[in-house]
């Protein structure tokens, strides 16, 4: 098992939050080879919005709220149901 | 020149020169009670402002221009045909934009919270722009104010995604919905009115000025809307967006940066007051939410010593900063203090206390204005 860190900063808030799951190497290898990598930074003229950096072993992603879906939009909402205080 | 493009030429053709001396307005504006003199102290805080522009140029406005008015009738006719052009969308909780079209400009409240709120807040925020600063809508040509309430599951954020308001529901826990704010509206309004202008870049201090922008401009327009000196404005941005479970008054204090918030879960409110304090950090976009509190602060403490409205005391000053051809969109906290000196100096004069009052504010924490300053009058 592996730990996986996801931290949500940015926002009008600008408050940072984190979660953690622990999660299956072999899934997480999986995850990572799958899933195409999202483009880095959110789309011009905006303002205001999350960004998600997901890091697990030595790999870690920044994702765009706007571009939060599919395999990385499962994993945070896994995260964030099973860490929410 | 901050002032001579020939946008400003044009504003400054179409403005309507006033007759009561500037200092006579802002008295009007700051004393006259609104509800006993409402049209009152209406018609002197956007004669005031009107007058500002005018007198900003007059110095260097060519001799075939003085003393005319042929521009009054036209800019009479601009004015009064402008009115928002609000749409409210709801995203049924959601991610997907823009949603379905709950109210349109014009038709009566639809009875659900988020969506009046949105449409009044629009309707605030571009009665602010256009009373007081002359411009219609986002991007003086009248756009359309697209918004979307709704927005997620328990979606705990505003943002602008550079067409439209989006406003989230809160989670309920530590956020109510975005909407309960007024000054969170003119501050995602505004975003799209820098987008349109000065164009700063959303990272580090120009991403900070960016974010100041907007929180200067939405506090404005919550003032503005109430009717509040500069004594009696909170100077808060997000109040009323906690629930009660969280130890804070609101999301930041553009009076005393860091001091909104100190919560078990949420932290304590990280935004510095003074540039000593400056945040480094790669998140949030070079901490564009943190350090905004060191231009926020100027704004205020600048506001505060200029007296009166903040709309008509250092607001034009901003404004005019804002809109300066000379200011760079990857402008750095310096940059932008220098050109809000260059446009007191215009203003109120160089050995003015007013212009002054924009100097220390910034020195207050610990900005140098770095713009070259205007040649001393003769
Ligand atoms: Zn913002």
């Amino acid at each position: 098992m592996i730990t996986i860190t996801i931290t949500r900063t940015g926002g009008f808030a600008g408050i940072s939050r984190q979660w953690t799951l622990q999660m299956e190497a072999t899934e997480w290898r999986e995850l990572v080879s799958a899933a195409a990598p999202p483009p880095p930074s959110a789309p011009d003229g905006s303002a205001d919005r999350f960004v998600y950096r997901i890091r697990g072993g030595r790999r870690s992603l920044t994702i765009p709220d706007s571009h939060l879906d599919g395999p990385w939009r499962e994993l945070v909402d896994r995260a964030r149901s099973a860490g929410e205080p | 020149m901050a002032l001579a493009s020939s946008e400003d030429w044009t504003s400054v053709l179409l403005m309507r020169c006033s007759i009561v001396p500037p200092y006579l307005l802002a008295r009007i504006a700051a004393s006259a009670d609104d509800r006993a003199m409402p049209v009152v102290a209406r018609a002197a805080r956007r004669a005031l402002v009107e007058s500002m522009p005018v007198r900003l140029a007059r110095n260097a406005a060519p001799e075939a221009f003085r003393g005319r008015d042929f521009g009054t009738e036209r800019r009479d006719l601009r004015a009064a045909t402008r009115s928002p052009q609000r749409t409210i969308s709801d995203a049924e909780s959601t991610e997907t934009l823009p949603g379905h079209v709950v109210r349109r400009e014009g038709a009566a409240p639809v009875g659900d919270a988020a969506a009046d709120e949105a449409y009044d807040g629009l309707g605030a925020t571009f009665a602010l722009y256009d009373e007081v600063f002359d411009r219609d809508s986002i991007d003086d040509r009248g756009l359309p104010l697209d918004a979307t309430v709704h927005y997620g599951e328990e979606y705990d954020n505003a943002f602008w995604d550079g067409t439209r308001m989006v406003f989230g529901d809160g989670d309920g826990e530590i956020f109510r919905r975005f909407t309960v704010s007024i000054d969170v509206i003119g501050h995602e309004l505004t975003h799209g009115v820098t987008q349109f202008t000065a164009g700063l870049l959303y990272q580090g201090q120009s991403g900070a000025l960016n974010e100041s922008m907007s929180d200067v401009f939405g506090a404005m327009v919550a003032q503005h809307q109430l009717g509040q000196s500069v004594e009696q404005a909170t100077w808060l941005i997000g109040a009323g967006l906690f629930t009660d479970r969280v130890e804070g008054v609101a999301l930041r204090s553009m009076k005393a940066p860091g001091t909104a918030y100190d919560d078990d879960i949420l932290g304590k409110d990280p935004q510095p007051a003074h540039m000593d304090e400056y945040v480094d950090t790669p998140d949030d976009d070079g901490g564009v939410h943190i350090n905004s509190g060191i231009p926020n602060r100027a704004f205020q403490l600048a506001a505060t010593a200029i007296g009166g409205t903040s709309w008509t005391g250092a607001g034009p000053v901003w404004w005019a900063a804002l809109r300066s051809a000379t200011l760079r969109p990857d402008a750095d906290f310096a940059a932008f203090a220098g050109e809000t000196v260059a446009a007191a100096t215009t203003a109120f004069g160089q050995g003015s206390l007013k212009r002054e009052a924009v100097v220390d504010a910034w020195r207050t924490v610990g900005i140098e204005p770095a713009h070259p300053l205007p040649e001393p009058a003769e």
